[in-house]
């Protein structure tokens, strides 16, 4: 049995970080690290397409190459109870090898499994699809400007006072502020490694932030009991949000381990870990403030505008910090969310407040600007000093401190 | 990747011949961008010459040339005495090109040979005619924003990576070269392609031709007044938005001629000859810096993403005069 980092005698005299040492010297493992008897290693092969349907895979000249030991698509994957259309609960997430429909550039059409990670990864290059391709809609701007965002109560506007106040106000500010998706990118590549012990007891190696959520994921796919499925993470090699879910890929490998009868190791490539494991979405956000003369803020207008798949309802709180962080009676916000033909997008730390925040600042600086004022000035004169929303006072805050 | 035969070669010789009679064959030297294209698939040669072992890495001055072994480790070339006091612009670009790790495996005839970082060429889904020619540019109605302004075609509108080839096309390098029809040399502003029909096409090399050095022509007056500006979205490990390679011959406030070439801009280093030719003998003011910034921006085209290029090339121009004047 695996010993536990805990088990392991660590010469740990006077440091603070009790996994310091491990850490540099190498003794830490990631996810992709352990070595079991047997290994296979499974490489996922992406679609070219953004959008539409697999009309022929042809993967013999994978299954032909030295080393290989299964190739498996939507032809031949087993289908999981867990996937089908009435499934109690309803599966969240993309299905993978499901059906033939393909969601977004680069969803993984098939998974190569060899006896080396090179044997498998040049396979997987032999995979030749053909597709029935549809248009396809990626971009925020033309989706404001041209498509649907989705609907729902999340998604009203959400008036505090007057609506338009800012307009009336004496000094004004406003401006549109384009955010990019942003990618966690951590130096550590997710990847899982899965032994069934029987044929319904396996145990994963998995590169995760929530081993239980992982366990759970496996549980509800398969079919499995919690006492028969167990997951380890030691360390994370950076998350930041990543791996807060269980992807396709985890759900893969514990197929394709299944499928070989062999432990397997699946590890995704650095280009694959900028659609496989979510991302922070992009955003494009109206903002307005209006404040006196002296730079009291009399009406604030929020307006932001984010992606999601179009298979699944990404949302976080982006419009909120707005509404709570400085004092103003008349505030407007609005979220809008519009699926694209993306890959879902995930959190990444400070989900949404990051996002908010960064217009709602730019826009108070231009205000202190526009004021002649200096920008802390502007944010002492709005201070909150109860909750804006409900007059409630706050059990404890120190954002003045902070300023000063 | 594919599978590749690998063999050393012991002299040029042996090298060119085996890269002759092979069509699949190719020569490897630090590798910094082959390898990099052969995992990506973009190249799939079988078979790779690896030329370190030839005697190709000499650094020394011959009379009024400096004269460059092809094999020259980029970081070592910029740092060598003989190129910091001869040819400063030189090992000014090399430091601005790449990072450390890169700088201390790349080889000059590396740096020259380098092909276009154009992410539809890096993609093997998107269409390319240099990768795959007559599937299209996927660069002309896509992400172009770092992308060429000039000598483009509507087959290709990818720029050349390159810093340090941008210093020695404004220094007027020769390149030697040797081949299975034996040695000739090439002026470096000759190397170089523009795409035309053929963007599959990078440089006038001919099958089996091995890049053995490079001469450059010593000119204390260029030495004293010479700077390359790398404009770029970080200060470190990224490539140019635009870059100048700038070189004066001044008399007092009288420019006696002046070498300039641009970077990110052209499928290969730009040499700015019209604005040359209007310097020569004019005075270093900014008006006649601007004035010879507009000669060369008559030629532009930009492609949407790369509007920008067309107001940050002539500001370069004329920040990079002022500043290697004195003004």
């Amino acid at each position: 049995m695996e010993k536990l980092f805990f088990d392991t005698a660590m010469p740990i005299g006077d440091e603070d970080r009790v996994d310091g040492k491990a850490k540099v010297t190498g003794i830490a493992k990631y996810s992709a690290e352990y070595d079991l008897a047997n290994l296979t290693y499974g490489v996922l092969a992406g679609s070219n397409i953004t959008k539409g349907t697999i009309t022929a895979i042809d993967t013999k000249s994978a299954e032909k190459a030295p080393g290989v030991l299964a190739v498996i698509t939507h032809l031949n994957a087993p289908k999981l109870p867990a996937f089908a259309e009435d499934a109690k609960p309803p599966y969240r997430g993309l299905k993978i090898f499901n059906d033939n429909v393909i969601h977004f550039n680069g969803q993984p059409v098939a998974l190569i499994i060899a006896d080396s990670f090179e044997r498998a990864s040049h396979a997987a290059s032999l995979i030749k699809a053909q597709y029935n391709k549809e248009a396809h809609h990626t971009d925020l701007t033309e989706a404001i400007k041209s498509g649907k965002p989705l609907e729902g109560q999340r998604y009203n506007v959400n008036t505090r006072g007057e609506a338009d106040a800012w307009k009336n106000a004496a000094v004004k500010v406003e401006g549109t502020y384009t955010m990019p998706i942003e990618v966690h990118l951590p130096m550590e590549l997710h990847s899982t490694t899965v032994r069934w012990e029987s044929d319904n007891k396996l145990t994963v190696w998995d590169k995760t932030q929530g081993v239980k959520d992982t366990q759970r994921s496996i549980m509800q796919a398969f079919g499995l009991e919690e006492k028969n499925v167990q997951v380890n993470a030691q360390f994370v090699g950076g998350g930041f949000g990543s791996a807060l879910r269980t992807w396709p890929h985890v759900i893969a490998a514990v197929m394709g381990a299944k499928q070989v009868g062999r432990p397997l190791k699946l590890v995704l490539t650095r280009p694959q870990m900028f659609t496989l494991v979510g991302y922070r979405p992009a955003a494009i956000q109206k903002i307005a403030l209006g404040a006196t003369t002296d730079g009291k803020l009399t009406g604030m207008f929020h307006e932001a505008s984010a992606i999601t798949s179009n298979y699944e309802e990404f949302t976080e709180n982006v419009v909120g910090m707005t509404r709570i962080l400085y004092a103003c009676p008349n505030v407007t916000t609005q979220y809008k969310v519009f699926p694209l033909d993306v890959s879902t997008p995930t959190w990444m730390r400070g989900p949404g407040e990051a996002t908010g925040s960064f217009p709602l600042e730019c826009a108070m600086d231009e205000l202190a600007y526009a004021l002649n004022l200096d920008p802390i000035e502007l944010r002492l004169r709005n201070y909150a000093e109860t909750d804006p929303q409900t007059s409630k006072p706050y059990s404890s805050k120190f954002l003045k401190e902070a300023y000063q | 990747m594919i599978g590749f035969d690998y063999t050393k070669a012991t002299s040029a010789q042996a090298a060119i011949s085996a890269v002759n009679k092979d069509a699949s064959a190719l020569f490897i030297a630090g590798g910094t961008n082959l390898v990099d294209l052969m995992k990506r698939g973009v190249m799939n040669p079988q078979k790779l010459i690896d030329i370190n072992a030839l005697p190709l890495k000499t650094i020394e001055q011959k009379g009024n040339t400096i004269h460059i072994g092809a094999l020259a480790i980029n970081s070592e070339v910029a740092e060598h005495e003989i190129i910091k006091k001869h040819l400063p612009l030189l090992s000014q670009a090399f430091k601005a090109g790449a990072s450390a790790q890169i700088r201390n495996m790349a080889t000059v005839g590396g740096n020259m040979m380098q092909r276009t970082r154009c992410g539809y060429f890096y993609d093997t889904a998107m269409p390319c005619n240099k990768r795959e020619p007559g599937s299209g540019c996927g660069a002309l109605q896509g992400y172009n924003r770092m992308y060429a302004i000039f000598g483009t075609s509507d087959k290709c509108i990818a720029v050349h990576p390159s810093d340090m080839c941008v210093a020695l096309a404004a220094l007027d390098a020769v390149v030697l070269v040797t081949g299975p029809k034996g040695p000739r040399k090439i002026l470096f502003t000759d190397f170089h392609r523009l795409p035309g029909n053929n963007p599959e096409k990078d440089n006038n090399l001919t099958r089996g031709e091995l890049i053995t050095g490079i001469e450059v022509p010593i000119n204390a007056a260029f030495a004293q007044h010479s700077l390359y500006t790398k404009i770029r979205d970080r200060i470190s490990y990224a490539f140019a938005l635009v870059s100048v390679a700038a070189a004066l011959d001044m008399k007092g406030k009288t420019i006696q001629s002046a070498r300039l070439a641009m970077g990110g801009v052209a499928h290969k280093p730009w040499r700015l000859t019209a604005a040359e030719n209007f310097l020569k003998g004019k005075e270093a003011t900014v008006a006649n810096f601007q004035q010879a910034a507009s000669l060369v921006m008559k030629e532009a085209k930009s492609y949407g993403h790369n509007d920008f290029k067309l107001t940050l090339t002539p500001n370069t121009i004329v920040h990079t005069l002022k500043t290697v004047a004195g003004i």
